[in-house]
Formats: structure tokens, sequence, C-alpha cells
């Protein structure tokens, strides 16, 4: 009975692997807003080694406990894993950090929102309601303005930026889409 | 007690050993013995850290990193296959990777990690690790499928790019493995160069027209990704010669 109790269900292992997500997000917004990757370039790099480490760990959880389960779950999870990584491309590809001066207020409220929506997925009780997207949307919709009218002339290179602002709209589709999906089954 | 001798814990053994040595120190104060005795205890911690405590960074990192490279090898070229719409099993290939990296060598941040090494080694697992990432999104591409007569335009480039990359992280794991490389290829840029030339001929000039269509998008970026590895694996073969 006891052995019953302690065992830890996917729901636990889910949630784990959401959290370490959600510190992932935390430390690459991070980079962008604090715009001191070039110089504390070590520092940053092992962050995000420490929270990769902790993000495999919770997917070989995962797999270990419930191999026979592998739901869209695990596989939103790892999709929204990779998308994050690939956002975090832009630390080492973008070397001018005045880029991320001008869209200073826009990253931060799109890394607020983002904040919120795992804030509302990682909720102990049954969330109310799926999380309502569109203040998000609108965030990315302010950068991706910014990015037409002044970055696109400005970059050197102006297609990674416009591959960091796909990744961002991939990124809320995926995190609307899990939020629906604890609305409509509670994981 | 077995993570005391195997676990790359430089600061315990550090620890322990200076316990060890203190302790043979203190016995010879109190019972005033002589100096014959010093030296003794100073052989038997010399004995002590190469027997018991020994140190072989050099040997446990190639050993930690060579089979990240070959997972990471089978992977590129699952996510080359499932790209160009082949059959393969990218899911199986992917947790290879990810098992690998677990266990990737974490142990050089660690304090008390050798100094004259520290550096060299923590940059070189930054780079395996940035290699790793470049790899878990050029999967994130795969989510969106591209047009099949938009990818044939570019299948033969792609193949010889990851063709070269597989034959560069060779080179790598050879070069790591204290081997002599057997594979020597002159150009590792134009093959890029030249297909980024051929997108941009077949992509539209005018942005608008260029960003309504996402598979151009998605394939500059499947393109930014393989100059990405390139860029990484050259570094780190440079590191290393």
């Amino acid at each position: 009975m006891w052995k019953s109790i302690l065992k830890k269900n996917r729901h636990d292992f889910l949630l784990n692997g959401l959290r370490s997500i959600y510190e992932l997000q935390k430390i690459i917004f991070s980079i962008y807003l604090a715009r001191d990757y070039n110089i504390k370039h070590f520092f940053y790099e092992k962050k995000l080694q420490e929270k990769n480490r902790i993000i495999l760990d919770a997917f070989h959880q995962l797999r270990e406990q419930h191999p026979l389960e592998k739901t869209d779950h695990y596989f939103m999870l790892e999709h929204c894993y990779n998308v994050l990584i690939e956002m975090s491309t832009l630390r080492y590809r973008l070397k001018d950090p005045v880029i991320f001066e001008i869209c200073h207020q826009e990253l931060l409220s799109i890394s607020t929102e983002i904040s919120h929506i795992f804030d509302h997925l990682l909720k102990k009780n049954v969330p109310q309601m799926a999380y309502n997207p569109q203040l998000l949307q609108e965030n990315i919709f302010s950068l991706e303005s910014i990015y037409q009218n002044v970055l696109q002339a400005t970059l050197a290179e102006p297609i990674i930026f416009l591959i960091f602002i796909e990744n961002l709209i991939a990124l809320e589709k995926t995190l609307t889409q899990l939020s629906k999906r604890c609305y409509e089954k509670y994981i | 007690m077995k993570n005391i001798f195997n676990a790359r814990s430089f600061l315990m053994r550090r620890i322990l050993l200076n316990a060890v040595v203190f302790l043979l120190a203190a016995l010879a104060v109190i019972f005033s013995l002589s100096i014959q005795y010093g030296i003794l205890i100073g052989f038997i911690s010399i004995l002590i850290s190469i027997i018991i405590f020994p140190d072989h960074p050099e040997k446990d990192f190639r050993a930690a990193i060579i089979p990240i490279l070959q997972a990471y090898e089978d992977y590129l070229t699952a996510i080359k296959n499932a790209l160009l719409q082949k059959y393969t099993d990218i899911h199986k290939k992917r947790i290879s990777v990810e098992e690998a990296m677990r266990h990737s060598p974490q142990w050089v941040y660690q304090l008390g990690f050798e100094a004259r090494l520290r550096e060299g080694y923590r940059h070189f697992l930054i780079r395996v690790e940035q290699f790793g990432e470049a790899l878990f999104a050029m999967q994130s591409i795969l989510h969106h499928p591209l047009d099949e007569k938009f990818l044939h335009h570019f299948s033969q480039e792609i193949e010889f790019i990851t063709t070269q990359n597989c034959r560069l992280m060779q080179t790598l794991t050879t070069l790591i493995a204290l081997q002599k490389p057997t594979v020597i290829i002159e150009d590792w840029i134009e093959d890029i160069v030249a297909l980024e030339k051929k997108f941009y001929t077949y992509a539209p000039q005018n942005p608008a027209a260029f960003n309504l269509n996402k598979d151009n998008i998605y394939f500059a970026a499947f393109i930014q990704h393989l100059k990405d590895l390139r860029e990484i694996l050259l570094k780190m073969v440079q590191s290393i010669r």
C-alpha cells in the first residue's frame, strides 16, 4: 500500500518536466534582458547546462516510469523544449546587445506573459479555464512590428531575428495547446 | 564508499587526502616522532594520491565526450533523413543523444578541478553542449513539414553538407581518441555558402513576400543551424590541434 502511495504517477513527472522547462525559459530571457552575455558568457552557459541536465533527467524519468504511455503531452513537452532551445541560439548569433535594448520592453512583456502561462499550467488545483493567450500574441505582434519597422533595416542578418519571432509564435501555440489539454483533461 | 573512488568529486578527494595527511602529522607530533616519520608520512600521502585517489581527467573527459559525439552523428543523419522525408527512427536516436548528454562530464565545473585544464575543458564542453542544442533546434523545424517540391531543389546539397559534417565529427572523435585522422578535407565553407546562395535565388527578394511563406523561414532556420554546426565543429577541431 505504501509503495503505491509513495510511487510518483505520470502527472508528477510531467509537472516536473514542465517546471524544469519553466526554469530554462527564465534563464534564456534573463540573458536577453540583462544584455551581458558577452561579459558573463561562462556564467550563463553553466546555468543553461544545469537546467538542460535537469530537463533531460525529467524526460528520462518520464520514459523509464511510463514507457507505454508516451502520449501527446510528452511530445508537446519535448517540442516546447526544442523551441526554447532554438530561441536560446540567438545569444551567440546576435553579437550586438544594442538590438535587445531596442526591444527590451517587448521582450520583458513576452517573458512575463510566458511565465504567467507556466504558472497557470503548474497550478495544483484543476484550472478553471484554459489560459487566454491574447496578451502574449499582442506582445509578440509588437515585437514583430519593431522588427519590420526598425530591425529589418539595421541588422546585418535580419533572418536570425525573424527566426526568433517565429519560435516565439511556435512556443505560444504549444503552450496554448498544453493549457487547453490541461483544462480538457487534467494531467 | 565506491562513489568516493569513482566520482569526479575533486573537492571531496582533496579534503579526504588532506584529512589523512593531517591525521598522520598530528600522530607524529603527539608521539614526538622523528623526522624519518615525517618523510614516511609524506611518502604515504603520495601513495594515497596515486593509488587510492588517482586523477586522470584527460582520460575520463575523452571517455565521456566520445559517446556523445557518436550519438550526435547518428542523430544528425536521422534529422537529415526526416527532413528529406525518408524513413528514420528519429525518436530512438534522440533518446540516445539525451542519455549520452545526461552523462556529460559536468565535473569540469566543480571546485578543485585542475586549474591548468579548467578553462580549455570547460570551453570545449560548452561547444559540445551547443552542438547538441543546435541538433534539438533542428528537430523543432521538422514539426513544420516543408513542401516536397521545394525541398527537392536542395536535397543534394543537404545530403552533401550532412556527410561533410559527419566526416568532420569522425575526425574530431579520432583526434580526441589520440589517433591520427585519415580523412583530409580541404574546403569546409563553400558547400554551405553554395546552399545559401541557391536558396536565395529561389526565395523571394522582397522581405514581405519572403515572410508570407513559412517554408522560406523554416528552411532559412535549417540552413542557419547547419552553419552553426559547422562553425562549432571547426572551433572544436581547432582547439584540439
